[in-house]
């Protein structure tokens, strides 16, 4: 006798879903794979083709791109203006714009986007003090993006405000490993070289 | 079977000697391990006792019940199965020895002794030999002893005698039977080989034979199988670096099953550990779920009824080495995050600290993890949050920030956990001042261990010449090249200095205690190699002032290294890695460095003309090598005729090697054509 999975299909929403006989605590990792499933099957319901179009460079929504860049833009503008749990909600936006993308498009454009909106709330949120959610966006970054010395910039100087010295001074070697003359992370490292001497009682 | 062709035992005077070689074979090996293992760790005893104990001065939430474990296990370890094999084997051999001493063999063919018979020392001469031969020979001779009154048998004895003295007089004397003698035993000659069973005749002819079948039975049927398989059941279940399969496999699917979204906490990892098999082993009753819990009332102090505390010191004692097993595995899918956690964890474990339940006691967990100190009585007002910074510099004065009578010895207790204070780490292929690609390079790193009440490091320059010598710049000798960590492990093993007072097995603290370095690609923040462990430094930095370690040379320097097990890139480059060492025990004394790897390709190349010395030389012209040299165009060297006269040939070479003219042509083509057909008669041949 085989055991089956678990899993319901509901034919009016076109979902699967976890039966109701069992825990979800026991079944965790199933509950998740059936939602990404879920998600996918919508994309290419409302795609309204049978087999979506290959992913190509050129084939995206163009006009997500656009509203993604104005609610960029208008972030920025509210930085500027120095209105900055403004901007971060804007930002938070175009973010949320730049994820929902189709699944079946192509998935080149969207890390940048992510990146630039990721990097703005980053900023808004360091400039308002608030560290500790601008450190999981900045870890995000550093993981997304690692070759960028200023995402471990970013991410140094959130762990100097949280007062982890040592892993922002590991956070500020690791970006000068992608930019060895960066002037603002050799003058952080020299900062916080110092930070770690005082708070081990060397001067 | 009564009309057996094998010699029994029936004097039994050969079994002791059977038993006792039986015992022997095992028993010495057996002790010269045991003597050797308590003479290696006498040593580390000795030094314990200096240190100061941190049970005079402080004693945990769980004293009575800790303390009772500890002793348990100490004195499990002095009474082991190993030292009660070794007591009764040895009375055993005494025993043996007293018994095959005391047996006396009486004479027959087996074992013809002519001394004994004759009733003389072994080294006695001639003269000695004939006047003790004569004596007996009157006394004994058939002749002479009067046999009125005697039964059949014991004349008989007298005649056998007779006969004996004389054999033993003539072995003794006689050139031919003295040889015969010597050579077989017997001074008749040669007999027939005998089959010997050192068994009593009635234990396999009596009423007792069919219960040595069955011994024989059980022992080849029974008891060998069982043996070998269980050995190989046990085999077959423990991993190699000790870790039960079942236990092994769960991990193995935890990190398939690896979800990066995820946020790996010391919690999370100890819920994998509680799944470990290790545990059911122990105790049946242990669910991963009730070991958890167990886990974390280690981490967070929490005192249980008697019988669970038991329970919680047995988990918590083997703990530590699953989570060692788990980085084993989890560094094989290059994972850092659950490496750095798992450290963590076995730290938390170790120490008691559960560093995850409160930013605060994260922050002051390396001033909480010394004993005696807690969170409620810590001023936390005050920045000291490193070992330094309360030994160096306090804000406020020690008494009063960890506001505990004992804060003298907390502070020796911190000034003796030893921090790494690097010198220089750079990778190193031996025999090279470059990297040259597809090399095999190791990791070089020089440090000073130092106390955390010491302060900065001592100037190279004012280094004891020894040290520099020997210990900063490796000499580059023909031993070092050849066996690059020599150096390191000439090391003295790592001692424990201070006893962590809340984990139950210190046997595991001396055996593990130390550093784990682990290398990371900057590039992806991935494990770029499994982990290294650092058990071999010289502590003896710590018990210099902070003065002899900074201005006199008494300081010395210790080196790491880890080899590479892949080679370096083949092509030119630079290649970014950080090199972590995190300790296996305290929090507070780990160290991370950027490395650069910089593979260059500098080719080799002949600064002077002189010639190279080591170099292959041209093949000669007329052999098969210099053949198919000239078939390539390359060179050769030409044949120098005897007959020639020597002015005219080396004329000759010259202008060979310059002009390559007809001559020369000719012959080599004639040398192409005799080779050639050389190594065609050679196939024709074959």
């Amino acid at each position: 006798m085989t055991d089956y999975l678990p899993i319901v299909y509901d034919t009016n929403a076109k979902t699967l879903s976890l039966s109701e006989d069992v825990k979800l605590s026991d079944y965790k990792d199933l509950n998740l794979e059936i939602t990404q499933l879920n998600t996918l099957i919508k994309d290419l319901i409302n795609s309204n083709y049978d087999v979506p179009p290959p992913p190509t460079k050129e084939s995206y929504t163009k006009n997500l791109s656009m509203m993604i860049k104005k609610m960029h833009a208008s972030a920025v503008a509210s930085m500027r203006a120095k209105k900055f749990s403004e901007a971060a909600k804007q930002f938070t936006v175009a973010l949320g714009l730049s994820t929902a993308r189709f699944k079946f498009e192509s998935f080149q454009g969207t890390i940048t986007e992510v990146m630039i909106n990721l990097a703005g709330r980053a900023d808004a949120n360091m400039m308002m003090g608030q560290w500790l959610d601008a450190y999981l966006d900045c870890d995000l970054m550093c993981t997304l993006a690692a070759n960028v010395p200023e995402n471990h910039l970013r991410k140094g100087i959130c762990n100097v405000k949280l007062g982890n010295l040592q892993e922002a001074k590991s956070d500020y070697e690791r970006g000068l490993c992608f930019g060895a003359d960066h002037p603002r992370l050799l003058g952080e490292l020299a900062n916080v070289n110092k930070l770690i001497a005082e708070e081990n009682g060397e001067l | 079977m009564s009309q057996s062709r094998y010699d029994y035992d029936e004097n039994s005077e050969t079994w002791p000697y059977f038993v006792l070689t039986g015992l022997i074979v095992p028993l010495i090996p057996t002790t010269i391990s045991y003597v050797w293992d308590k003479l290696s760790t006498s040593d580390d005893d000795d030094d314990e006792k200096s240190n100061d104990r941190t049970d005079n001065w402080f004693k945990t939430y769980n004293h009575d019940t800790l303390s009772k474990f500890k002793s348990n296990i100490q004195s499990k370890k002095l009474f082991t199965k190993k030292l009660l094999f070794i007591i009764i084997g040895w009375i055993l051999v005494i025993y043996l020895c007293i018994l095959a001493n005391s047996i006396d063999i009486p004479v027959n063919e087996s074992n013809f002794n002519p001394w004994k018979i004759l009733g003389i020392d072994e080294l006695a001469d001639e003269k000695v030999i004939k006047t003790a031969y004569r004596k007996l020979s009157i006394k004994f001779h058939p002749d002479k002893v009067d046999t009125s009154k005697m039964s059949q048998l014991e004349m008989d004895q007298v005649d056998n005698l007779y006969v004996s003295i004389n054999k033993a007089y003539k072995a003794l004397t006689d050139e031919t039977i003295k040889e015969n003698f010597l050579k077989y035993g017997n001074p008749d000659g040669p007999s027939d080989v005998k089959h010997g069973i050192a068994l009593p005749k009635f234990l396999i002819d009596g009423p007792t034979s069919p219960l040595l079948v069955l011994i024989y039975i059980l022992l080849i049927a029974v008891i060998l199988p069982l043996v070998v398989s269980s050995w190989w059941n046990g085999v077959k279940s423990y991993t190699k670096q000790g870790l039960h399969v079942d236990t092994a496999s769960y991990f193995l699917t935890e990190l398939i099953n690896f979800n990066p979204a995820k946020l790996t906490q010391i919690s999370t990892v100890l819920k994998d550990i509680s799944h470990a098999t290790e545990f059911q082993l122990i105790d049946k009753s242990l669910t991963p779920s009730k070991v958890e819990s167990l886990l974390l009332s280690q981490i967070n102090r929490t005192k249980l009824s008697p019988n669970d505390e038991l329970l919680k010191y047995k988990v918590v004692s083997i703990a530590p080495k699953l989570i060692l097993g788990y980085i084993d595995i989890a560094s094989i899918f290059r994972n850092t995050e659950i490496c750095m956690k798992l450290i963590d964890a076995h730290r938390c474990l170790i120490q008691a600290l559960n560093i995850e339940s409160s930013a605060k006691i994260n922050k002051y967990k390396q001033i909480l993890q010394l004993p005696g100190v807690s969170i409620d009585k810590l001023n936390t007002l005050e920045p000291i949050y490193t070992l330094g910074k309360l030994l160096k510099k306090p804000t406020i004065s020690p008494s009063e920030f960890l506001s505990n009578d004992n804060y003298e010895s907390i502070l020796k207790y911190a000034s003796n956990i030893p921090l790494i204070e690097p010198i220089d780490c750079k990778f190193k292929v031996p025999g090279e001042n470059y990297i040259p690609p597809a090399s095999n390079v190791h990791i070089n790193l020089k440090f000073f261990i130092k106390s955390p009440k010491q302060l900065s490091k001592p100037e190279l320059s004012k280094l004891s010449k020894n040290v520099i010598e020997t210990q900063l710049n490796e000499l580059e000798t023909i031993e070092n090249l050849k066996n690059p960590f020599k150096l390191v492990e000439d090391q003295p093993k790592i001692k424990l200095t201070n006893i962590p007072p809340y984990f139950p097995d210190i046997n595991y603290l001396k055996e593990n205690n130390g550093w784990i370095a682990f290398l990371i690609v900057q590039r992806d923040a991935k494990l770029a190699e499994s982990p290294a462990f650092l058990t071999r430094v010289d502590l003896s930095n710590l018990k210099l002032t902070p003065d002899e370690f900074l201005k006199n040379s008494d300081a010395i320097v210790s080196t790491f290294k880890i080899p590479l097990t892949s080679p370096t890139p083949k092509e030119e480059g630079s290649f970014q890695f950080r090199l972590i060492l995190k300790n296996l025990i305290y929090f507070g004394s780990d160290l991370e460095i950027p490395l650069n790897l910089n593979v260059e390709d500098k080719p080799i190349t002949n600064t002077s003309n002189t010639k190279d010395l080591y170099e292959i030389e041209d093949p000669d012209e007329d052999s098969l090598a210099g053949a198919f040299a000239q078939l390539r165009g390359e060179k050769v060297k030409k044949v120098e005729y005897e007959d020639d006269s020597s002015d005219d040939d080396s004329d000759d070479s010259d202008d060979d090697e310059d002009g390559n003219d007809n001559d020369t042509l000719n012959t080599s083509d004639w040398t192409d054509i005799d080779t050639d057909t050389e190594v065609e008669e050679d196939a024709l041949d074959k």
